[in-house]
């Protein structure tokens, strides 16, 4: 994984290296035990980190010397007490304390040596720039964190100072630092006393508490530039951030590792400012990361690590292996190649992917995923009992062609465009969740409907598509949402400030936003019950666009500009296409063709649907901070998808048919020190079902279901399953509970499956649940008259709940139940009842015991639980 | 109803034992920053919907011309020289025990963005007549106090009634948000007044007793263990603990109890008085007595006004503050500070009563005898939770109409009820962006403590 000029690599002597200690020489990092650690025998390779060195006064460089060995596992060898480190010509520059220290101007060499291998690497040394504003400054302020949101950096500023969030504007930050106020928080005379030192080094009450020493660099620096006269002085502009390594993996048993960050400027000067970035790992707990870029971790982990440094950004991403089991691929099977990117995954991160479930799990699942609902006891027999070995292709392709599957992926794409009544009115959104389900049945290219979907104008009424347009009401809500649901990138803090965990600008924002600015909206027959309320719409709605140029007011650059799509480093660039047809249709076709970010986030959408976590989690958050779980996984499927010409069906075919997705479900590791499985697909990922499958399995579980359900009762739709609803009820409960989205948001975050108190008090007592077992003539009333052993009626149960049977113990139990049971009616009520079902009280009590054991089906954790 | 015979079978179930350890005294439970040492245990947050108006009941300016004064005479409380409505006599009487906030501002002139405001302490993104609940607004305060509090078992840590706030569409900041389902509150609508008040979900139906729910609760055991997905799944363990939860309450007396107002003293009753904001006041203190942490009582689903439900008094203000709400608000508000005072509970037991603004000082909206909506300087009253009684924070211009001194936000009132909590203020949360956002931005009001 990672990349080293070969130059710097020599093979260690057999004899050379046996026993490898670290002794810290650092105060910060603890000493780590010997039978921790690694030992670096043949076949290892020594490496430094970074490449290429200069170091100044003002910035010494820090290097690192890592032993790599032939599988590419890398361990830190810093600190090893027989390396031998020095720099060839000692008036240039020398080794004090792991980094290099400037002595004169010049290059040379260091020199690594451990016993008789050693490794030249040509160092340089040079004078610093001048001490600049927006260089030394702005970088004391990011790394102290006086510019954090929760700070200064805010539209509000704290205690009335305020600063642009992480030092994007230093014009603005100089102004308030040495001017605002009469120059109130410099003082040239004394510079000591200036508050800004006061302030920060904690010597005067600060609500932010201390931020630096007296003596710290940060203090300095900060005292240099006011003695100097607190000038506006600017550096040479930052063209890149990089750390070293990219990329890493760490020996099993190592917790230890060192990322080196470095500047190159426009001049062509490099610096080490891994002390001056603010670096932030993708998991905030278990891992730190020291002053000087040494990071240490408790236990095995796959964590990546941001940087900021002025206006720059890099990533880097380290794999803390655990040990290797001893057969790795033991269980695995490749049915496609998208299996054999996963095992090879496997066999890098030393995880061992789980075997195939079995058939009751396994056409659970498949159904569960595909059409929402569970398998009929009929359903589940009959796969279970096939023997013929295409049987998986085979259900897949049934359950593809199903016209539940166009309503789960209707449901699914509603939830994302905000298909919801109040806007939409229940007609419209009827009408729009059509036309989806039209696409999904034909298995209309994606790109193709989805181009459609977001250039279309006219009546929402009689050309659906054009809602995309009625759901979304202004520019930027129509830009924020085409790129989270279509790209898989979140532009929102864009908006007011340069994006301060990614690369979106201003610029991108606004010129995304300016697509949409010509759009109008009429609408038709508009009579809310609420006149005040502006987000009812009750009739159709016209979209069209307004003969004008777009553009949009850019408040950064306090002028109008044109659109733009999204061209940053991201590789998000024009494709080359000209223009063409209306600007919604230039946006469409931008959007989806030869967009590789498009297919990447569809590709990832479709693998979350089957697996309920994205390669890129959560699927709307690809950044460089957080990198897919396996790239070449989502690279072969974006290649995939694209080379099938976008087809649901087709990529869903070859998913739903490969080896990861039959896996078992994952096992907790029992020491909790392991990498997840499941997040690299070696073990099927567990979770709820949703709201409304898990409303509808009890349904189906009960043979009973509303005869219409709440909030559809007025209306022409006489819907009975969940599912199948095309907008959001107002009267929601049970669904709400479980957490249907209000479709509010474009966040695929808005449909929740946290548990509460109140679910289980749903489950439990609830009455739906209530209800549904009590119905006389369910699946129970049925069972209580069929002339059927009981145990076979516990077995239909169990199968209609949980797509299995029962097992010995639980058979027992069950029947137990009935025999221990000395139900009689007790009182009017339920004797008139007994009546009414014309029951026996031979009846009556099995019936009871058959409420009962119903009643603990859907209550056990397997019936809300995918796996 | 719980009978004698149920008790012993609850008992039997063995979960009633839970309850004793979980009681008051030791259910601090706050991870807090250290140094950040509580004030109080609970809250008991009493909100009345429309805006109530402060010229005419705490902040009163009886030197102020006709047009401003209004009707009401200012009469002596409890505090010397610090002047009271005359309608409101007993909280006058014990107005040593509260401290008043005379300079709340913030500038959210509708009903919907204006109750966030105060629901939440963030400042909502529009001024919108209808603001939109989505899950990108703040949530509400108990549900940040249930984030950072340890859970005690049994008993919800939030829990809120007897309304849902709406003017027009729902008021935002009624629930968890982006914080999750598990910070939601337990809230009902159910009118504690009512003589058949109960709750469904919490009573079994007539055909299951105890013996059958354990029965059934068995069997899920015997089927969770053949698959061993709560060893397996934290998923699992998360719902099981639940569910014990839910059977918990369902089985034993705890909430139950708590929620059975017909355990309680008639006189009590009465002396809370007979309408639903008594009762409910009267619930809350059965609720913080039960070891739930945040307790909010709505006053009125509506904003009201009209001789109806809440404080939105733009006709008749006078004559509806005086034959509605305010004998109303006199009657219950100080019946709940003495008793919980009487229980020993005041000390750790914070109380909170205000509204999403004042209303302006010129009479004459509307029917020529009404006020306006005025969140430009209102009064926020607070109790208990080792509040210094008689204090007066901040003051109103000789009008009532702008702070003349220490202007204090909505941000600093949920800032004060975190940091009384012993919560950081500043401490952050992760919304659905994945952004880290603080949970307050304001600054506690350190002076109203002791």
């Amino acid at each position: 994984m990672i990349d080293f000029p070969p130059r710097f690599a020599i093979r260690l002597h057999r004899s050379l290296v046996t026993h490898v200690v670290f002794l810290c020489a650092l105060g910060c990092l603890e000493t780590v035990s010997v039978a921790d650690e690694p030992q670096v025998t043949e076949g290892w390779q020594l490496r430094v980190i970074p490449a290429h060195m200069a170091t100044t006064p003002r910035y010494p460089a820090h290097f690192s010397v890592l032993s790599k060995s032939e599988r590419g596992e890398v361990v830190d060898i810093s600190h090893h007490p027989e390396l031998q480190v020095r720099v060839h010509d000692p008036n240039i520059a020398q080794v004090i304390g792991g980094k290099l220290e400037y002595r004169s101007t010049g290059s040379s060499e260091l020199e690594i040596r451990l016993k008789d291998s050693s490794l030249l690497i040509p160092i340089s040394s040079e004078e610093d720039a001048p001490f600049a504003y927006d260089r030394e400054i702005t970088s004391v302020l990011t790394r102290s964190g006086c510019n954090l949101g929760t700070c200064h950096g805010n539209l509000h500023g704290k205690g009335g100072m305020r600063l642009s969030l992480r030092g994007d504007d230093p014009e603005f930050d100089f102004y308030r630092l040495a001017r605002e106020f009469s120059q109130r928080r410099i003082d040239l005379w004394e510079p000591h006393e200036s508050l800004l030192l006061k302030k920060g080094s904690g010597q005067v009450a600060h609500q932010g508490g201390k931020r630096f020493e007296t003596d710290s660099m940060e203090y300095q620096w900060l005292l240099e530039w006011i003695q100097q006269g607190s000038p506006s002085t600017h550096a040479s502009p930052l063209v890149a951030l990089d750390i070293s390594p990219k990329s890493l993996r760490v020996a099993p048993g190592t917790r230890k590792s060192r990322l080196i960050v470095q500047a190159k400027f426009a001049d062509g000067s490099i610096r080490d400012v891994t002390r001056w970035a603010r670096i932030e790992p993708s998991i905030p707990s278990g891992v730190q990361v020291s002053e000087d870029g040494w990071i240490q971790t408790e236990k095995p982990m796959d964590v990546s690590f941001s940087a900021t440094y002025l206006s720059g950004r890099a990533s880097s991403r380290f794999v803390f292996l655990q040990e290797a089991a001893l057969e790795t691929l033991a269980h695995s099977t490749v049915r496609h190649p998208l299996d054999a990117k996963i095992d090879s995954q496997c066999v890098e991160l030393n995880i061992t992917p789980l075997p195939p479930a079995d058939d009751w799990t396994f056409i659970r699942r498949l159904y569960l995923v595909t059409v929402g609902r569970m398998p009929t006891p009929n359903e589940t027999l009959t796969f279970v009992e096939d023997r013929d070995p295409d049987k998986v292709p085979k259900t897949v392709d049934r359950l593809l062609a199903d016209p539940a599957f166009d309503f789960v992926w209707a449901m699914r794409w509603s939830d994302l465009i905000r298909n919801e009544d109040k806007v939409m009115s229940p007609k419209g959104a009827a009408l729009l969740h059509g036309w989806i389900r039209q696409q999904i049945a034909s298995d209309r290219s994606m790109q193709s409907w989805i181009s459609e979907l977001v250039s279309s104008v006219g009546s929402t009424y009689d050309h659906p598509p054009a809602s995309y347009h009625r759901t979304h009401r202004d520019p930027f809500t129509t830009s924020e949402s085409a790129a989270q649901v279509f790209l898989g990138v979140r532009i929102q803090c864009a908006k007011c400030h340069n994006h301060p965990f990614d690369v979106w600008k201003q610029d991108d924002y606004y010129g995304l936003a300016a697509y949409f600015t010509t759009v109008e909206r009429k609408q038709i027959d508009n009579k809310p019950k609420d006149e005040l309320d502006k987000h009812i719409i009750t009739g159709d709605e016209i979209i069209s666009l307004a003969d004008r140029s777009p553009e949009i007011q850019h408040p950064g650059r306090s002028k109008r500009v044109p659109p733009r799509p999204l061209a940053t480093s991201n590789a998000l660039i024009e494709n080359g296409l000209a223009p063409e047809g209306t600007i919604l249709e230039q946006f469409g076709r931008w959007l989806t063709h030869d967009n590789p970010q498009f297919d990447a986030n569809i590709a990832n959408r479709i693998w979350y649907q089957y697996f309920g976590r994205g390669i890129v989690d959560p699927p709307d958050d690809f950044r460089d901070s957080n990198p897919p779980t396996n790239p070449e996984l989502l690279a072969w499927l974006a290649r995939e998808l694209r080379n099938q010409d976008y087809s649901l069906k087709k990529l869903s075919r070859v998913i739903l048919c490969s080896a990861a997705f039959a896996r078992q479900s994952g096992v907790e590791s029992p020491d909790a020190s392991a990498l997840d499985n499941a997040s690299y697909f070696a073990a099927y990922p567990m979770r709820r079902i949703a709201a409304e499958v898990l409303l509808d399995a009890v349904s189906d579980a009960c043979e009973s279901f509303p005869q219409v359900h709440p909030g559809y009762e007025e209306g022409s739709l006489p819907i009975r399953r969940a599912m199948e609803m095309p907008g959001v009820p107002s009267k929601k409960g049970f669904l709400k509970t479980f957490g249907k989205p209000d479709r509010l948001l474009v966040c695929e975050c808005e449909r929740t499956s946290q548990v509460s108190l109140g679910q289980s008090l749903a489950l439990v007592n609830g009455k739906e649940v209530r209800e549904r077992i009590a119905q006389p003539n369910n699946r129970i009333g049925r069972l209580v008259t069929a002339d059927i052993p009981f145990e076979d009626k516990v077995r239909e149960l169990f199968l209609s709940a949980l797509s299995r049977l029962p097992s010995d113990r639980e058979l027992q139990g069950a029947v137990s139940v009935l025999n221990s049971s000395q139900d009689r009616p007790k009182n009017l009520d339920e004797i008139a009842l007994a009546i009414q079902q014309q029951t026996t009280i031979d009846q009556y009590r099995e019936r009871r015991a058959l409420e009962d054991i119903l009643w603990a089906l859907m209550n056990s954790k397997e019936f809300s639980i995918l796996r | 109803m719980l009978t004698r015979r149920k008790s012993l079978q609850i008992g039997g179930l063995g979960l009633a034992g839970l309850w004793s350890a979980y009681r008051l005294g030791n259910a601090w439970g706050v991870e807090g920053k250290p140094g950040l040492p509580p004030k109080a245990k609970s809250v008991i947050f009493l909100h009345q919907y429309g805006g109530p108006s402060h010229i005419d009941t705490f902040d009163m300016k009886p030197q102020a011309p006709d047009g401003i004064r209004g009707e009401f005479k200012a009469v002596s409380s409890s505090i010397a020289g610090v002047p009271v409505c005359e309608h409101l006599p007993r909280w006058g009487a014990q107005l040593h025990q509260w401290a008043q906030v005379r300079s709340v501002h913030h500038d959210m002139k509708n009903h919907n963005p204006a109750c966030y405001y105060s629901l939440t302490g963030k400042r909502p993104p529009t001024d919108d007549i209808r603001l939109r609940d989505t899950l990108e607004l703040y949530p509400a305060y108990g549900s940040t106090v249930a984030k950072f509090s340890k859970p005690v078992p049994g008993v919800p840590t939030f829990v809120a009634y007897p309304h849902v706030l709406r003017d027009g569409a729902i008021s935002p900041g009624q629930h968890a948000s982006f914080l999750g389902k598990q910070c939601d509150p337990y809230f009902f609508q159910a009118d504690p007044n009512a003589p058949d008040f109960s709750l469904p979900e919490l009573q079994l139906p007539a055909d299951i007793d105890l013996n059958r729910l354990e029965r059934r609760r068995e069997l899920v055991k015997l089927i969770d263990e053949d698959r061993r997905l709560i060893e397996r799944s934290a998923e699992a363990r998360g719902l099981d603990t639940l569910q014990e939860q839910a059977l918990q309450i369902l089985s034993s007396t705890g909430l139950r109890d708590a929620l059975d107002l017909g355990r309680e003293d008639t006189t009590v009753r009465d002396a809370y008085g007979r309408t639903t904001y008594g009762q409910s006041c009267l619930l809350a203190r059965r609720l913080v007595e039960s070891g739930v942490r945040f307790v909010t009582v709505y006053f009125s689903q509506g904003i009201g006004g009209n001789g109806s439900e809440g404080w939105d008094t733009h006709q008749e203000n006078f004559k509806d503050l005086r034959e509605r709400l305010l004998p109303a608000t006199d009657r219950t508000v100080p019946t709940l500070i003495d008793d919980l005072e009487s229980r020993g509970l005041l000390e750790d037991t914070l109380v909170l009563w205000m509204g999403e603004f004042g209303r302006g000082p010129q009479i004459g909206d509307r029917d020529g005898k009404g006020r306006g909506h005025w969140p430009d300087c209102y009064t926020v009253m607070m109790a208990g939770g080792g509040i210094q009684g008689g204090t007066i924070f901040g003051q109103s211009d000789a009008k009532g109409a702008y702070p003349a001194s220490d202007p204090v936000g909505p941000e600093d009132i949920a800032a004060t009820i975190y940091w009384a909590l012993g919560i950081d203020p500043a401490a952050e949360v992760i919304d659905t962006q994945g952004r880290p956002l603080p949970i307050s931005t304001g600054a506690p009001i350190q002076k109203l403590f002791r």
